[in-house]
């Protein structure tokens, strides 16, 4: 399962800007389907429900954005795809598929072998999540040695190719293969959490927040080569995160997250210039803007605990378009078009799905 | 017109070229000159990519960090003549927020205690029930409820609270001046309206002068009168918001700008933009900074440094493209600013 040299298939930088989601290669095969995920934490007080019953499907060369505020549970679903929720959470139902396969039932061995392989994560603040005493080049390599079946042997020649390789195609030159992280700029480190992700050629990235310290071009630099490399790998990504703007800039679908729940899901299109649920409506809204100035608009309130979710819809007591329904009952989801789900009592005439 | 703050052609760098440092200078800052005035208070945005040289001009500013080069005056006295007395109310008068709003606190102390200990060492407040209100008057100029947040810990706010109660701190002691330096990018999106809105009334309704130092121009766009942009310590171009943002004239701004990703999926981003070469010294360059990543570059570019020339009357850009506007007669690049107030003025009278 492991290729020790990486082949060619990272485009030059011309052939990206070319494909750069113009006929994006999305295809019709689903690659993760995630059904009625829920990730509680049992404490003392109670039980507080992180990520609750949430759907969704990504297909192969998609890209899927998870936008929500702080708690909202986006980094809690990303673990828990990766099976990384530590006790006292747990994955209280639901199921993972990835390529046909369910991650929720695999060994614990197995899903470390899935690991990396099948779906890997750039973490959030992934320039702090390097070793600062190894060289980069043992990073690169640690995930293919340890991914190694045991009658696979790799030189250590080969392994440093293939660091290398792995660097050229993050848009870093070879020789960082030698340097130590404190000797990277954020960016650089962003580029090398990027190429460990990519290195067992996975087919789902999961990406965390991967330039929340990083100013602007340096930001759209690594968007652009992380949006490169997928492409070359046929794989598709999921972008966790809460800057509107980046997603509008690289996701072809958006997925809004509320305390735990999914509330919005939809092509990136359609969402931005009709958005349905009422809290999607004032994110987009509040949203600064470099056409026109006004004054700044927040959302009012702010979001319940997850310990003490209201009997209804979790949105209600900041909604301003909400009714007698709201308080009693959580909305489920509704279908408002082609792949387009909301969560709100508003749209209940337009059929459940 | 009073000048609270000037720096005089300032310079400051880091590492040396001397018998013992290993021949690599960085320069932070390199030939600014700038004036923070006291009698038309007004929001500035100091912008740029991390390793621009944006932290260094705050931190001279603040009189952390001394020139190595030019002049600091404070008030019209050099900085470095001040008198003990002078450099305390300086220390009161100029007020840093900083970008984390989860390091600058203790977590074992009550947020009351970044409150309680201003006001004790600047011996502000005679007497105990002076000190609350005056605690209290400060938080709800920031929009915060007194009692929802005094005895408090740090980690039962959240992050935008914990900001806010930082702009109360700095509020207390009467500034004339704040310097944030990224105030809002550790804060939600949702929650930053509230704190640029706080930091924008201290400017209206209190008269203080704010410097906001960011990469983010679209926050920049909304809130600030006038703008200057940084590229490896140059002052690449420099004016008001309305004339840079909507028209900017120096290659960098404009990279700058179209990077920004914009919430439109519909107007997405071009070509990906070449990475900064940090391989060349800022001692080996002779000409343009930006010179190796600039898509209009010149051959000229390589070997000239370029001046300041004066684009318009609220607009200067340091590229040889607009030479022959001419070079500014005054290196103060706050002479392109204006504030809203003067620009109503200008427009009425004319």
């Amino acid at each position: 399962m492991v290729q020790p040299t990486i082949e060619e298939t990272c485009l030059s930088t011309e052939q990206a800007i070319t494909t750069y989601r113009e006929g994006a290669r999305i295809t019709d095969v689903d690659s993760l389907v995630v059904e009625g995920l829920s990730v509680y934490y049992e404490t003392e007080d109670g039980t507080v429900k992180a990520v609750d019953d949430v759907s969704f499907t990504l297909k192969q060369g998609e890209r899927f954005a998870l936008v929500g505020e702080s708690g909202s549970g986006k980094t809690t679903l990303a673990m828990a795809l990766m099976r990384l929720i530590r006790p006292p959470g747990h994955i209280a139902r639901g199921s993972v598929t990835l390529n046909n396969r369910d991650l929720t039932t695999l060994t614990e061995d197995e899903m470390r072998q899935a690991r990396l392989s099948e779906l890997s994560l750039v973490p959030q603040g992934a320039m702090n999540s390097l070793n600062p005493v190894m060289r980069i080049e043992r990073q690169l390599t640690d995930g293919i040695v340890d991914h190694l079946a045991d009658d696979e042997s790799i030189t250590k020649e080969e392994l440093s190719q293939t660091a290398r390789d792995l660097l050229t195609r993050v848009g870093l030159r070879p020789e960082v293969a030698r340097l130590y992280p404190h000797e990277l700029s954020g960016g650089m480190k962003q580029r090398v959490a990027m190429a460990i992700g990519i290195s067992l050629r996975p087919s789902l990235i999961i990406a965390d927040e991967p330039t929340s310290a990083l100013d602007v071009v340096v930001q759209r630099q690594i968007m652009q080569t992380l949006g490169r490399l997928q492409e070359g790998l046929d794989a598709s990504i999921m972008l966790v995160g809460h800057d509107m703007g980046l997603v509008a800039q690289f996701a072809d679908t958006i997925g809004v997250m509320y305390a735990g729940k999914l509330v919005e899901v939809g092509p990136v299109e359609e969402v931005f210039s009709d958005p349905k649920h009422p809290y999607t409506k004032l994110l987009i809204q509040s949203l600064p803007s470099l056409q026109e100035k006004k004054d700044f608009v927040g959302i009012p309130g702010l979001p319940p605990l997850l310990i003490h979710l209201p009997q209804g819809c979790a949105f209600e007591d900041r909604c301003p378009s909400r009714f007698g329904k709201c308080t009693g009952t959580v909305p489920e989801k509704f279908s408002v078009g082609a792949r387009r789900d909301v969560a709100c009592f508003l749209y209940e005439g337009e059929g459940a799905s | 017109m009073s000048a609270f703050i000037e720096l005089d052609h300032v310079t400051k760098t880091f590492g040396s070229s001397g018998l013992f440092g290993g021949g690599s200078v960085t320069i932070a800052v390199d030939d600014v000159s700038l004036t923070i005035d006291e009698d038309e208070p007004a929001i500035t945005t100091v912008a740029g990519e991390s390793g621009s040289g944006k932290t260094t001009l705050t931190r001279l500013l603040l009189g952390s960090h001394v020139p190595t080069d030019g002049r600091m005056l404070y008030r019209g006295k050099d900085f470095a003549k001040l008198t003990r007395r002078e450099r305390r109310a300086f220390q009161r008068e100029v007020q840093p927020i900083f970008q984390d709003p989860f390091e600058s606190y203790n977590p074992f102390y009550k947020v009351d205690h970044v409150l309680d200990a201003p006001i004790k060492n600047f011996k502000l407040a005679g007497s105990v029930a002076e000190k609350k209100r005056m605690i209290e008057d400060a938080l709800e100029m920031v929009g915060l409820v007194p009692e929802e947040t005094l005895g408090r810990f740090p980690h039962q706010l959240s992050g935008g609270q914990r900001q806010r109660i930082m702009v109360a701190r700095a509020l207390l002691l009467k500034p004339r001046v704040i310097l944030a330096d990224e105030p809002v990018s550790m804060v939600d999106a949702s929650l930053r309206a509230t704190i640029l809105d706080s930091i924008r009334r201290l400017n209206r309704d209190l008269g203080i002068s704010v410097v906001y130092i960011t990469h983010d121009l679209t926050t920049a766009y909304q809130i600030s009168d006038n703008i200057l942009v940084m590229y490896r310590g140059t002052i690449v171009e420099a004016g008001t918001v309305d004339a840079v943002i909507q028209s900017p004239q120096h290659p960098y701004t404009q990279l700058l700008i179209e990077s920004i990703p914009q919430p439109d999926p519909k107007n997405r981003w071009g070509s990906e933009p070449p990475q900064q070469n940090w391989e060349i010294t800022d001692t080996d360059i002779t000409g343009c900074k930006f010179a190796d990543r600039c898509p209009a570059v010149m051959d000229r570019c390589h070997t000239v440094r370029p001046a300041q020339y004066l684009i318009g009357e609220h607009q200067l850009a340091t590229c040889l493209l607009y030479e022959d506007k001419g070079e500014m007669t005054n290196p103060d690049i706050t002479s392109t600013f204006q504030t809203e107030k003067q620009a109503i003025t200008a427009a009425a009278s004319n």
